[in-house]
């Protein structure tokens, strides 16, 4: 097993679309974290000192819903970009049983989405510290436990890419997909207005990953009295999501022809 | 020793591969013909546990493939010079296979002289020719230094230098006792190289026997060909007048 890791690790570092999607999650984060904190910035003389103050980890927090894409990519890819260059042949050459390929993939995925997760919001907050002038809050424990959670999150959301990557093949489609169960169905489904379709969007990935972070979608529709989860719970949603797409994909992956 | 026993896959209603039964000996090169979609390339893939076959076995000194532990040590297979990520470096696609099967990575330095890469180790697989690419497929089947070996069309794309190393070298890993098994439309080429035939038409199993007793009644290697698989060919073209 540690052999087959050791090659997913190599692979994994000598490609350039890994190191592209890493700095395009800082890139993104950037973009998110600095605009919010020299908007903060600017006094606003109708609000005390103390409503504008800003407090950086909200920022790390809400700068991953789209953060989070960038390394969904790189997971992604560490399967599909093998169907689409022929090279999951040689992968399965080497290591034919399929269930420790998903597993190598998935270990070393999981190792950079969890560092990756936490650096990422270490970076939101700093960024957001640094621009917010005076009115930047950097509690260094609040940081630190956003920071675990993004991490957990990160973790939990690679696995989830990874299972539709193995099920779908191809980078566009699970992307795709990935996408629309994590940011624009829960949306899309809670604008609808209709009591159906926002019970339904309460049980999207989507939905139940962001209220683990405390910023969820739920809440900036105001539904987030209505979610029949907790914070945990939520995890705990989104957790089994993870786990029942990657079982799916390992299904198809172990038996379709490579 | 590979060995096909009642091998059989099927597509829907089309039959890719009918029925086979027979054994790829060591010690000789064994060239692996027919016509497109004859299912050669099927046959190699099933072997080595990609496809599944629908019934039937194929092993490798009696075990399945995907029952090997470290199989680049034990078989080697050329399927598609472009199964390579063509982003990632000559050396370091190299050094991810011989990791994943514990090889030593100073044996890929080794195989990417033998292959004649050694200059290009550090250029990205993305950017060699076509004959430079089978040369790093060839790469990849020496690494684990197997006792069989599987070669798909390894002449494609090499250039006239380049067939006659490969002639040569299958030649020689032949004769270290290996077996190998080689597929090419190269009839001419065929005919330097094998000791022995297995023909496919259309699925089955339509000659295995000695090149010397295949050939003999027949002016060449491709003429016998021709009058074997005459009524196995798939695809035509309209002759030109």
């Amino acid at each position: 097993m540690l052999a087959a890791i050791s090659s997913e690790w190599t692979k994994l570092w000598s490609v350039r679309s890994t190191w592209w999607c890493l700095i395009g999650a800082a890139a993104l984060m950037a973009l998110y974290s600095v605009p919010l904190g020299f908007d903060a910035a600017e006094p606003n003389p109708e609000l005390s000192h103390a409503d504008q103050l800003l407090h950086v980890e909200e920022v790390a927090t809400a700068g991953l819903l789209f953060t989070q894409f960038a390394l969904i990519a790189l997971a992604l890819l560490t399967v599909t970009s093998e169907y689409a260059s022929g090279s999951m042949r040689t992968t399965l050459q080497c290591e034919p049983r399929r269930g420790r390929v998903l597993v190598a993939k998935l270990v070393v995925v999981e190792v950079v989405a969890l560092v990756a997760g936490a650096l990422l919001a270490v970076l939101g907050a700093g960024l957001g510290y640094l621009t917010a002038g005076d009115y930047g809050v950097f509690d260094v424990s609040a940081v630190a436990t956003v920071a675990g959670k993004i991490s957990v999150y990160m973790g939990v959301v690679v696995a989830l890419a990874i299972g539709l990557a193995v099920g779908l093949r191809s980078t566009a489609g699970a992307l795709v997909v990935a996408f629309l169960v994590l940011f624009l169905l829960p949306m899309v489904l809670m604008m609808s207005g209709m009591d159906l379709m926002t019970d339904v969007s309460y049980y999207l990935p989507g939905t139940a990953g962001t209220e683990y972070l405390g910023i969820g979608i739920a809440t900036l529709f105001g539904l987030s009295d209505g979610l029949p989860y907790g914070r945990n719970g939520g995890l705990g949603l989104f957790a089994a999501w993870s786990v029942a797409t990657l079982l799916a994909g390992y299904l198809v992956f172990r038996r379709r022809d490579a | 020793m590979i060995t096909l026993d009642h091998l059989t896959k099927r597509y829907g209603a089309t039959t890719a591969v009918d029925d086979l039964t027979l054994q790829i000996e060591p010690g000789r090169v064994t060239g692996f013909l027919g016509p497109n979609g004859a299912g050669k390339s099927t046959t190699m893939r099933m072997i080595l546990g990609l496809d599944r076959p629908t019934s039937g076995t194929a092993t490798i000194d009696g075990r399945p493939y995907v029952s090997l532990r470290r199989p680049l040590r034990e078989v080697g297979a050329l399927l598609d010079a472009k199964a390579v990520h063509p982003g990632r470096r000559v050396r370091t696609h190299l050094v991810a296979m011989a990791r994943s099967n514990s090889i030593p990575v100073a044996r890929v330095d080794d195989v990417l002289e033998r292959v004649g890469l050694a200059g290009v180790a550090r250029r990205r697989a993305g950017s060699l020719s076509l004959g430079m690419g089978q040369r790093l497929g060839i790469a990849g089947v020496l690494l684990g230094d197997p006792r069989v070996m599987l070669f798909d069309e390894p002449v494609n794309g090499l250039d006239p230098d380049g067939v006659m190393w490969i002639r040569k070298l299958l030649r020689s890993l032949a004769a270290e006792g290996r077996t190998v098994l080689v597929s090419s439309h190269l009839m001419s080429e065929m005919q330097q190289t094998a000791d022995h035939l297995v023909v496919l038409g259309r699925g089955r199993l339509l000659a295995d026997c000695s090149l010397e007793s295949f050939v003999a009644g027949h002016g060449s290697l491709e003429e016998a060909y021709f009058r074997l698989t005459s009524g196995s060919v798939e695809y035509t073209g309209t002759e030109v007048a």
